[in-house]
């Protein structure tokens, strides 16, 4: 689904220059052609550059309270242009709030997703390289933290330890990292018995630098599809926790919290409860564009099968 | 099998008192859970009587001692909140609310997910597999709560379709298992849809076209099945992913009595002896369903061999 046009697409399959000196460039291109892999794309570094300029670019202060102008509509119900998505409870201003929340939305879940990654894809190395008795460990605490109610606990811990931004990267990471140490481990296995990794260890070298320069470089496009598909994750569960209260706390902003404020107004300003929302589906969906993209740009088999079935569905269109 | 079927439940048992031991040394960690029961002006005395009936004034190690052996029991504790009232009590009552409420989430989810992703599989790369797997990437890409508000608003206050809130009726369930369908459906289309592809690209569905089968009686009738067993995992999977965290924000915005809204409520209470029997108990339930599945995954496909 994320290649627009299979007659483009044919040429990025058999792409010439299968040794790619720059992966990073051919990607890039291959993205650019892509439909909806380039629109996730795109969608996310507008909110990721928005929310990093967030302080320079939003219309008004967030904070300022103007109670002559509460629970304006936005502009294309009625209100007036220079609250776009219309007022609060307050009179403050919702499309600031919901820039300012966006900011707070993408540092936690940029840092859950690489720290939870790093620590993860860590592990699973160590349990995929070295085997035995560190495989057993990691993989048996990895999977009795799969099977924990990972929202309760982080609901629990957020309560004792008094909710805020930083305890919700803390708690998300925590409850995260099993994954990617998951898919790390079983991809190392199987590169464990290749040749080159084979005739790395020949050569002298240690394992740090074997997994380093040889291992990691060939789970690299697996791995961050895996880290966006978690970052969606991530954006849903903190804005769930933030709404039930126990996440990101007033005066600061996130969208759970903008949802959970404003659902006392539902029947009489939806748009407080209806824009931070849409905000969330938006980049929660531009992600899993994304991902799902990667996914199949990333292996080949994939990438065969599903220019097979383009081409089989032009054909058949055009019969 | 048997020897499999107690491995797991070992291991259940093993995660049950993790999870168990965590929430004790967690909800501990908070310096004084008793206080919020007594008047500002409570006298040290009064202090001391309630520590001491709650046994919060003996050391970390022999109030563990004492969950332990508790817990051994299957006694969970007297809850601070409804005093006197045995916790396990009160969680098992508002129990079979959020099953329900779950359960017809899921059925309602499998329903809309396998013929979207039948659909989807019939053509795949075709303009109609592109728009269904759209939508179910949007579905999925939701925020069940916010759909809940969303569903609100419309049948609701607007229509007045359906009722917006509490358990009065069957009418009531409509929109708050919706908001958790919609989502999870989205996923399970999406493993509909590539193990439907897998299964029609198999060589028997090639012997069955070339007999003269039609393409309905070959999905019905051979692919479907097949299809069933990942989308039958998957959709217990999403079971327990509903009892572990989502299940709470929905049943949070419908003001349905689950087990969910308990935990809220025991938060704002600061009942930490029913908090801990709710997570205790919705972990011993995760865990009897993962078993539930594994042994249903064997008799569904006898091909699965577990050893």
């Amino acid at each position: 689904m994320a290649i627009a046009d299979p007659l483009i697409a044919a040429e990025v399959a058999f792409d010439p220059a299968p040794v790619q000196q720059r992966p990073g460039r051919a990607m890039l291109r291959a993205l650019l052609r892509s439909g909806t892999g380039m629109f996730g794309a795109l969608v996310l570094a507008i909110i990721i550059i928005g929310a990093i300029l967030e302080p320079w670019i939003r219309p008004h202060d967030p904070a300022a309270q103007d109670l002559s102008q509460r629970l304006k509509p936005p502009v294309l119900f009625g209100g007036h242009a220079t609250h776009f998505f219309g007022t609060d409870q307050l009179g403050r201003d919702l499309l600031s709030r919901v820039m300012e929340g966006a900011r707070a939305s993408m540092v936690i879940a940029v840092s859950v997703v690489v720290i939870a990654g790093t620590f993860g894809v860590v592990m699973g190395l160590i349990a995929g390289y070295f085997g035995r008795i560190a495989d057993t460990v990691i993989m048996r605490i990895a999977d009795m933290q799969l099977a924990f109610p990972g929202i309760l606990l982080a609901l629990v811990i957020l309560y004792a330890l008094g909710p805020s931004a930083k305890l919700v990267i803390i708690v998300l990471a925590i409850n995260g990292w099993m994954v990617y140490a998951r898919v790390v481990r079983s991809m190392v296995l199987s590169l464990r018995k290749s040749e080159y990794i084979e005739a790395a260890e020949i050569g002298g070298s240690r394992p740090p630098r074997i997994m380093l320069r040889h291992v990691l470089p060939n789970i690299a496009s697996p791995v961050l599809t895996l880290l966006v598909l978690e970052f969606a994750r991530i954006i849903l569960a903190e804005a769930a926790l933030s709404f039930l209260g126990y996440g990101v706390q007033p005066p600061g902003s996130s969208w759970g919290l903008i949802i959970g404020q404003g659902q006392d107004y539902l029947q009489t300003a939806w748009w407080l409860v209806a824009v931070p929302g849409i905000f969330i589906s938006i980049t929660v969906l531009s992600a899993n564009l994304l991902a799902s993209w990667l996914r199949i740009y990333a292996d080949p088999k994939l990438r065969e099968k599903q220019l097979g079935r383009q081409l089989d569905a032009l054909i058949k269109g055009r019969e | 099998m048997v020897l499999y079927l107690v491995k797991r439940l070992v291991v259940g048992v093993v995660v049950i008192l993790l999870v168990a031991t965590a929430v004790f040394f967690i909800t501990r960690v908070i310096s004084n859970p008793a206080l919020a029961f007594l008047p500002i002006d409570a006298s040290r005395e009064q202090r001391d009587d309630v520590l001491h009936y709650l046994g919060l004034d003996q050391s970390l190690r022999s109030q563990y001692w004492h969950f332990l052996v508790q817990l051994a029991h299957l006694n969970l504790g007297t809850s601070f909140w409804q005093q006197g009232k045995p916790a396990a009590d009160i969680v098992f009552a508002r129990l079979p609310d959020t099953l329900i409420l779950d359960g017809v989430a899921i059925a309602l989810s499998v329903a809309i997910a396998v013929p979207l992703g039948v659909v989807a599989a019939l053509r795949p790369g075709s303009k109609l597999d592109r728009g269904t797997t759209t939508v179910s990437l949007l579905g999925l890409s939701i925020p069940e709560f916010w759909l809940g508000f969303m569903l609100v608003l419309i049948f609701g206050v607007k229509l007045h379709w359906f009722p917006t809130s509490g358990a009065h009726g069957a009418s009531s369930i409509v929109l708050p298992a919706l908001s958790l369908a919609l989502p999870t459906s989205g996923k399970i289309a999406q493993m509909m849809r590539s193990s439907m592809i897998d299964e029609l690209d198999q060589p028997y569905m090639l012997t069955a076209e070339s007999k003269g089968m039609t393409t309905a009686y070959r999905i019905t009738r051979h692919a479907l099945r097949n299809c069933l067993v990942p989308v039958f995992t998957q959709s217990s999977f999403e079971f327990a992913r509903m009892l572990a965290g989502y299940t709470v924000v929905v049943e949070v915005v419908f003001a349905w009595p689950g087990v969910g809204q308990l935990i809220v409520q025991a938060l704002q209470n600061q009942d930490l002896v029913l908090l801990q029997a709710i997570v205790i108990i919705l972990a011993a339930l995760i865990v009897l369903v993962n078993v539930i599945t594994d042994v249903l995954y064997n008799v569904i496909d006898p091909r699965i061999e577990v050893a």
